[in-house]
C-alpha cells in the first residue's frame, strides 16, 4: 500500500500505462489501415515512386516530362514550393516593413490608407484573397499577343494572362574574371566592416561603416566590370547553318539576328548580357517564364504575410519606451543614429519571434497552391495519391517534408533570435555540447559531484 | 533671537491678459497642420494620397452602382448563408431558431459583461431603421423595361448571329398588369439604341453592341478625317489613314436602326394562356402609338406571340411587368392525402419528387408548374440566362433592382436578431435590477450567462443534429466548424499544454511535444486531406461519416496544437511561487493545476485565444478545397453557373465583406477584453 503513495512509483506507473495505451492504439490503427489497404490491393510501400508519372506539370516542360518517375515529379513539386518560399520571404518582409512604417506615419492619410489595407488583408481569409488575385487580377491580364511589355522595346518584364516572363542574364567567358574581382571586393568590404566596427567600439569615432562597406564593394565590382570589358571580343563566330558550320563576322550575324542567346553571350564584350524575352508565335522565348498560377500564389502570399508583418513591426517599434527616444534626443543623436542604435535593437528583440512565426505561416500557406492548381509539393502529391492510391506513404512523405521545411526555418529564426535577446542575470550561457560531454560523463556515469564551470 | 520680520509677498495684479493659443495650433486647423501638413514632404504625400483615395473611392462607388451585376449575391443569399439546407424548410426553421437563440445569448452577455452606451444603441437603431425604410422607400421607383426583338432578319454582331424569337413564355402573378409598347424611343437613332438600360434578350444585345460599335466607328471616322485634313500629318501616314477611312466608311454606311428596319413596321401581339391555345388578348401595336395593357387573370405561365407586320424588318418590343426568370431544381418529399410523407415500399425512404421552380428575378414570385408547350414543343422561356440587364445602370435602377431587395432580405434576417439582442439586454437589465448583486458572490447575471453558454452547445446540438450534415453549407457551415473547432479543441489543447510541461513524466512530455510540433509544422490543408482520405482507412465503417464531421476532426486537431502553445505561454507566465505555495499548503499536483495554475494561465491568455478563434474562423475557408460547401465554396459554385458566369468580383467582394465584418467584430471584442485588463503581460498582437 505504501507503494501507491510513493511518488516515483506513481510516475513510472502512469507512464507505463500511457505507453501501453499509446502502443495499443498505434497497433490497432496500423492493423486496420493495412487491412483496409489490402482490401483495395494496395500495400503501403515506397516502390511506386519509381513508376512512370504520366501527368504533366505546367511550367516545367523544359526539365520534366510525363515519362519521368513519381519521385522526379515530387522533387519538381518541392522545387516549386521552395521557389515560392524563397521569393516570398524577403519580399513580404520588405513590403511588411514599408507598411509597418506607414502605420506609424505622422501623416493622417498615409496612416489611414495603411490601416485600411492592413485591416482588410488581415481579416479576410487567404484563400479568398488568392482566388481574387488569380481570377480577377492575373487572368484579366491581356492575352499573349497583347502582352504588356515593360519597357516596350527589349522588355525586361512581359506580363500576359499565361504568366510573367522575366529577362534573363547570361554570363560570358569574361564573367569569371569579373566574379573573382567582385569577390575580392566583397571580402575587403566585410573586413572593413568588422575592423571599422572594432574601431568604433573602442574609440567612439564616427566612421561611416555602411557607406564605406557598400562603397568598397560596389567600387571594386565596378572596376572589375570595366576591367573585364577591356579585352576585345572575338570578331568571328562559328555558326551552324543548313547542317554545316561556317565562320561569319560577329557584326553581320548580330545584324541578321542569327545568333542564339548563348552564342551572343560568347561573343559579348561585357561579363553579363541581358536577354530580353522575344515573342515567337504564341509564346515568348529567351526569358525566364513563370506561370500565372505561380504569379498569383506568390503575390497573394507576399501581400497577406506583409500585412501581418506590418502589425508586428508596428508593435515592435511601439514597444520601445518613449523615454528612450527622449533620452536620445537629449543626447543630441540624429534620427539615423537614434534609429540604428536605440530603436532598432530594442524593437527587433520584440519583432523577431513573431516574425519567425509568420515565416512559418508563409511556408505552410504555400500549400494553398492546390486551390489554383499550381504544381507545388502538395498538389503533386495529391495527384500521385489519386493515381496510385498510396495515400499513407505519400502523406507521410508530404508531412515529413513540410516538417523539415518548418523546422529549418524555425532553426534559423532561433539562431537569429538568440543574437538579439538580452543577456541578463537569468540567461544561461550553455557551452556547446562537445564541451558539455565531459561534464555529463563525470556527473552521470562516474557519479562525481557536478561542479559548475564558468567558461568564456 | 528676534524672529525674521514677515516677508512682504509680492503679488502681481496686472498679469498680461490670457490669450488663446495660436489659431493654427488648436482645433481642426491645428489637427490639419500637425497631421496632414507638417512638412513639405508630408504635404506632397497628403496631396498624392488624397488624390488616390478620391479616385479609388469614386471608381468603386461608380462600379457598385453602374457596372456590377449584383444578382449573383442578391439571388443567392440563402445559398450563401446556409448552403443546400435552403431546400428543406424544417432545417431552415431549425437554423433560424439557432440564430435567434444565439442573438438572445449575445444580448444577455452584452449586459452581463459590459454596457452598451447610447452610441451603441444609436447605431443599432440606425441599422434597424435603414433595414426597415430602404425597401419601402424604393418601392415607388419603377422597374426597368424588358426589351425583346422580333422579326425576320437575323442580327449579326461581330462573330455572333442572333435570330429573333417570335414567341416566348413568361410567368406573372394574378391581377398584375403588363404593358407592351413598341420601343420607338430607342429605335430612331443608333445613339438611342446604345443608351438602352433594360433587360434585353440576346438579339437586342447584339443590336445594342452593333450600335455602340458603329458609334465608336463614327467617332473614329471623324478623328481620321480630322487627321487627314490637318497639315501636320506626314504623307505616308495620310495614305494609311485614307485606307482606314475607306474601310471604316464601307462597313458603316447605314445606321443599325436602318439595317434592321427597326423603326418602320407595326406589330401584332397575342397573349395566350398556359395551354398554348386559349387566346387571352390580342392587339396591334403601332410605332409611336398607345401601349397595350392587359391584366393577368391568374398566377401561372403565359405565352406571348409576336408577329411583325412587314417583310424584312425587326421590331423592338418594350415590356413592363414581364421579367426574366431563374430556374431552380429542388427535391421535395411527396406528401400523401393525410399530409404524411409517402414511404417507398422497396427502399423504406420517403419518396421524393424533383420540381423545377421558376423564380422571377425582380421579386421572388415563383411558379412550380412546367413550362407551356405549343403543338407539343416547349415554348422558349424568358430566362435570365439569355436576358440579362444591359447598359450603364442609373442609380434608380440600382436601388430598385439590387439595393432594395438586398436590404429587404437582410432585414428579414437581421431585424429579428437585433430585436432579440435588445430583448436579451433588457431581460438581463431587469434581472440585475430585481436581484442586485451581494458581494462577494458573483453577480447573478454572470452566473446565468456562464451556465447559458455552457449549455448552449447542447441546445444547438439538439437543434441541428437532425438535419442532414451533408447539406450543411455557407456561413452556417463556417460557424459550426469554427464553434466545434474551438469548443472541442479547448480541453485537448489544455491537456497537451499541461502534458508538455510535465517535468516528472518524460514519456508524456515528449509525446506531447512530438504531437504539437508535428501538427504545427504541417499545413492545415494536409491535415484536412488526411482526415478526409484516411478516415475510411482507419475503420471502413467510418466511410459514411459526412465530410463536415471529418473536417471538424481535422480542424479540432489543428486548433488543439496551436491552443496548446498559447496556453503554454500562459502557464509559463505564472510565477513559480504560486505552485510552491500551493504545494506548501499540501495540495497534490492535480489540485494545484486545477485550482491555482490553470485559472490564472487561462485568464492571462484570453486575448491570444480570441486571436486563435479569429484565425480559425478564417482557416475554415480551406475546407472549400476538400469539397465542403462553406462560404467560399458556395461562392465558387455560384460563379460557375451559367446565369452568373464572370461575376467573380461581386461575389468575392461580398464574401470577403462577410468574413471581414465577423473577424473585425471579434478583433474589436478582443481588444476590449484586453483593455479591460484580462491579459497579464502586454502581448504582441499577431
Amino acid at each position: 500500500m505504501a507503494l501507491l503513495r510513493d511518488e516515483r512509483f506513481i510516475k513510472i506507473f502512469l507512464q507505463v500505462v500511457f505507453v501501453a495505451i499509446f502502443f495499443t492504439g498505434v497497433a490497432l490503427l496500423a492493423q486496420s489501415v493495412s487491412y483496409a489497404l489490402a482490401a483495395n490491393n494496395l500495400s503501403p510501400s515506397f516502390q511506386f515512386l519509381g513508376l512512370r508519372a504520366g501527368f504533366n506539370i505546367g511550367g516545367a516542360e523544359t526539365y520534366y516530362s510525363p515519362d519521368d518517375s513519381y519521385w522526379r515529379a515530387y522533387v519538381v513539386g518541392l522545387e516549386n514550393t521552395l521557389r515560392v518560399i524563397v521569393v516570398g520571404l524577403p519580399a513580404s518582409t520588405l513590403l511588411g516593413i514599408v507598411l509597418g512604417i506607414m502605420l506609424l506615419a505622422r501623416n493622417f492619410l498615409i496612416r489611414s490608407i495603411a490601416q485600411f489595407v492592413v485591416e482588410i488583408l488581415r481579416n479576410t481569409p487567404l484563400l479568398v484573397q488568392l482566388f481574387a488575385i488569380y481570377y480577377i487580377v492575373v487572368l484579366s491580364l491581356p492575352p499573349v499577343k497583347d502582352s504588356i511589355q515593360i519597357p516596350d522595346m527589349n522588355p525586361l518584364i512581359v506580363l500576359n494572362n499565361r504568366g510573367i516572363v522575366l529577362a534573363e542574364m547570361l554570363a560570358s567567358p569574361r564573367f569569371m574574371l569579373f566574379a573573382v574581382i567582385a569577390a575580392i571586393g566583397i571580402a575587403v568590404a566585410v573586413t572593413f566592416w568588422i575592423e571599422a566596427g572594432r574601431i568604433i567600439e573602442r574609440t567612439g569615432r564616427n566612421i561611416p561603416r555602411i557607406r564605406g562597406a557598400i562603397g568598397i564593394a560596389v567600387g571594386v565590382a565596378l572596376f572589375g566590370y570595366i576591367l573585364a570589358s577591356v579585352p576585345l571580343a572575338p570578331s568571328t563566330i562559328t555558326i551552324e547553318q543548313d547542317g554545316s558550320s561556317m565562320e561569319v563576322a560577329v557584326s553581320d550575324s548580330l545584324a541578321q539576328n542569327l545568333l542564339t542567346p548563348e552564342q551572343r553571350a560568347e561573343v559579348a564584350r561585357t561579363p553579363l548580357i541581358v536577354v530580353s524575352p522575344q515573342k515567337a508565335g504564341l509564346r515568348y522565348v529567351n526569358g525566364n517564364p513563370y506561370t500565372a498560377t505561380y504569379l498569383a500564389l506568390t503575390i497573394s502570399l507576399i501581400v497577406y504575410t506583409a500585412a501581418f508583418i506590418a502589425e508586428i513591426v508596428r508593435a515592435g517599434i511601439m514597444a520601445v519606451d518613449k523615454g528612450q527616444i527622449e533620452a536620445a534626443r537629449a543626447l543630441g543623436l540624429s534620427f539615423e543614429r537614434t534609429l540604428s542604435l536605440i530603436i532598432l535593437p530594442q524593437a527587433l528583440r520584440v519583432i523577431i519571434p513573431p516574425l519567425g512565426n509568420q515565416y512559418l505561416n508563409l511556408a505552410k500557406n504555400s500549400s494553398l497552391a492546390i486551390a489554383i492548381s499550381f504544381s507545388d509539393l502538395f498538389q503533386v502529391s495529391s495527384t500521385i495519391i489519386n493515381q496510385t492510391g498510396q495515400s499513407v506513404s505519400m502523406f507521410a512523405m508530404v508531412m515529413l517534408t513540410y516538417l523539415a521545411i518548418s523546422l529549418s526555418i524555425a532553426f534559423v529564426m532561433n539562431i537569429v533570435n538568440g543574437r538579439f535577446q538580452l543577456i541578463s542575470r537569468d540567461t544561461v550561457i550553455q557551452l556547446p555540447w562537445w564541451k558539455r560531454l565531459g561534464d555529463w560523463v563525470t556527473h552521470s556515469v562516474l557519479r562525481r559531484p557536478h561542479v559548475e564551470k564558468m567558461s568564456s | 533671537m528676534t524672529p525674521n520680520p514677515p516677508q512682504k509677498a509680492i503679488i502681481y495684479t496686472n498679469d498680461a491678459p490670457r490669450r488663446h493659443a495660436p489659431l493654427a495650433t488648436t482645433g481642426i486647423l491645428g489637427w490639419l497642420r500637425s497631421n496632414l501638413f507638417p512638412t513639405w514632404f508630408d504635404t506632397l504625400l497628403t496631396i498624392v494620397s488624397a488624390f488616390a483615395i478620391i479616385v479609388g473611392l469614386t471608381g468603386l462607388i461608380q462600379w457598385t452602382i453602374s457596372g456590377a451585376n449584383w444578382y449573383s449575391v442578391t439571388r443567392n443569399l440563402s445559398n450563401l448563408m446556409i448552403g443546400s439546407l435552403q431546400a428543406d424548410p424544417i432545417a431552415v426553421a431549425r437554423v433560424n431558431m439557432m440564430t435567434l437563440l444565439l442573438a438572445f445569448g449575445i444580448g444577455v452577455s452584452l449586459r452581463a459583461w459590459s454596457r452598451v452606451g447610447s452610441r451603441g444603441w444609436l447605431g443599432v437603431a440606425i441599422a434597424a431603421l435603414l433595414l426597415l425604410i430602404v425597401p419601402i422607400a424604393v418601392t415607388p421607383i419603377p422597374l426597368p423595361a424588358s426589351l425583346v426583338t422580333s422579326g425576320s432578319i437575323s442580327i449579326v454582331s461581330g462573330s455572333v448571329t442572333e435570330i429573333p424569337q417570335n414567341a416566348m413564355s413568361f410567368i406573372g402573378a394574378q391581377s398584375e398588369t403588363i404593358r407592351l409598347r413598341l420601343a420607338s424611343s430607342f429605335t430612331q437613332t443608333d445613339a438611342g439604341l446604345a443608351g438602352v438600360t433594360a433587360f434585353t434578350d440576346r438579339a437586342a444585345d447584339a443590336l445594342i453592341t452593333s450600335a455602340s460599335a458603329r458609334l465608336q466607328d463614327q467617332g473614329r471616322i471623324e478623328e481620321v478625317q480630322r487627321l487627314i485634313e490637318s497639315p501636320t500629318t506626314p504623307a505616308p501616314d495620310r495614305a494609311t489613314l485614307t485606307t482606314e477611312l475607306d474601310a471604316l466608311r464601307s462597313t458603316n454606311d447605314l445606321p443599325i436602326v436602318d439595317i434592321y428596319a427597326l423603326s418602320g413596321p407595326d406589330m401584332a401581339v397575342r397573349v395566350l394562356a398556359e395551354d398554348g391555345t386559349t387566346v387571352l388578348a390580342e392587339a396591334e401595336l403601332t410605332q409611336g402609338g398607345d401601349e397595350f395593357t392587359f391584366t393577368l387573370p391568374e398566377s401561372s405561365w403565359y405565352i406571348l406571340e409576336r408577329t411583325v407586320l412587314a417583310e424584312n424588318a425587326n421590331t423592338l418590343l418594350e415590356m413592363h411587368g414581364v421579367y426574366p426568370v431563374l430556374e431552380r431544381g429542388i427535391t421535395r418529399t411527396r406528401l400523401g392525402e393525410d399530409g404524411n410523407p409517402i414511404i417507398d415500399s422497396r427502399s423504406g425512404q420517403p419518396q421524393v419528387v424533383s420540381i423545377t421552380q421558376h423564380i422571377r428575378v425582380t421579386d421572388d414570385f415563383l411558379v412550380e408548374t412546367a413550362q407551356p408547350k405549343q403543338n407539343g414543343v416547349d415554348v422558349t422561356r424568358y430566362l435570365f440566362v439569355n436576358n440579362q440587364y444591359r447598359g450603364v445602370r442609373p442609380l434608380d435602377h440600382f436601388l430598385v433592382l439590387h439595393l432594395g431587395p438586398f436590404f429587404e432580405k437582410m432585414g428579414r434576417a437581421l431585424l429579428p436578431c437585433l430585436a432579440l439582442v435588445a430583448l436579451g439586454y433588457l431581460v438581463m437589465h431587469l434581472l440585475d435590477k430585481l436581484y442586485p448583486p451581494v458581494p462577494p458572490t458573483p453577480k447573478l447575471s454572470r452566473r446565468i450567462v456562464f451556465w447559458m453558454w455552457a449549455l448552449m452547445p447542447i441546445i444547438i446540438y439538439i437543434l441541428i443534429a437532425s438535419t442532414d450534415a451533408r447539406e450543411w453549407g455557407g456561413l452556417f457551415l463556417t460557424f459550426i466548424l469554427t464553434a466545434v473547432g474551438i469548443v472541442v479543441s479547448f480541453p485537448i489543447g489544455v491537456l497537451l499544454a499541461l502534458g508538455r510541461r510535465a517535468e516528472g513524466l518524460p514519456v508524456v512530455k515528449y509525446f506531447c511535444i512530438g504531437v504539437i510540433e508535428l501538427v504545427r509544422g504541417v499545413p492545415l490543408i494536409t491535415v484536412l486531406f488526411l482526415a478526409s482520405l484516411a478516415l475510411p482507412l482507419v475503420n471502413p465503417a467510418l466511410s459514411n461519416v459526412p465530410g463536415a464531421v471529418r473536417a471538424m476532426v481535422a480542424i479540432t486537431i489543428f486548433s488543439a496544437a496551436y491552443l496548446a502553445e498559447n496556453v503554454r505561454g500562459g502557464l509559463q507566465s505564472i510565477p513559480p511561487g504560486q505552485t510552491e505555495a500551493a504545494k506548501a499548503l499540501g495540495m497534490n499536483p492535480p489540485q494545484v493545476t486545477m485550482l491555482i495554475t490553470l485559472p490564472q494561465a487561462l485568464r492571462a491568455v484570453i486575448p491570444t485565444l480570441v486571436g486563435q478563434c479569429i484565425s480559425l474562423f478564417k482557416d475554415t475557408s480551406l475546407v472549400a478545397i476538400v469539397g465542403l460547401a462553406d462560404l467560399t465554396r458556395v461562392a465558387d459554385t455560384i460563379v460557375a453557373q451559367a446565369e452568373y458566369i464572370g461575376l467573380r468580383r461581386e461575389t468575392y467582394l461580398f464574401i470577403a465583406a462577410v468574413y471581414f465584418i465577423f473577424s473585425f467584430v471579434m478583433a474589436y471584442v478582443s481588444r476590449k477584453i484586453e483593455d479591460s485588463g484580462s491579459g497579464v503581460a502586454r502581448q504582441v498582437q499577431l
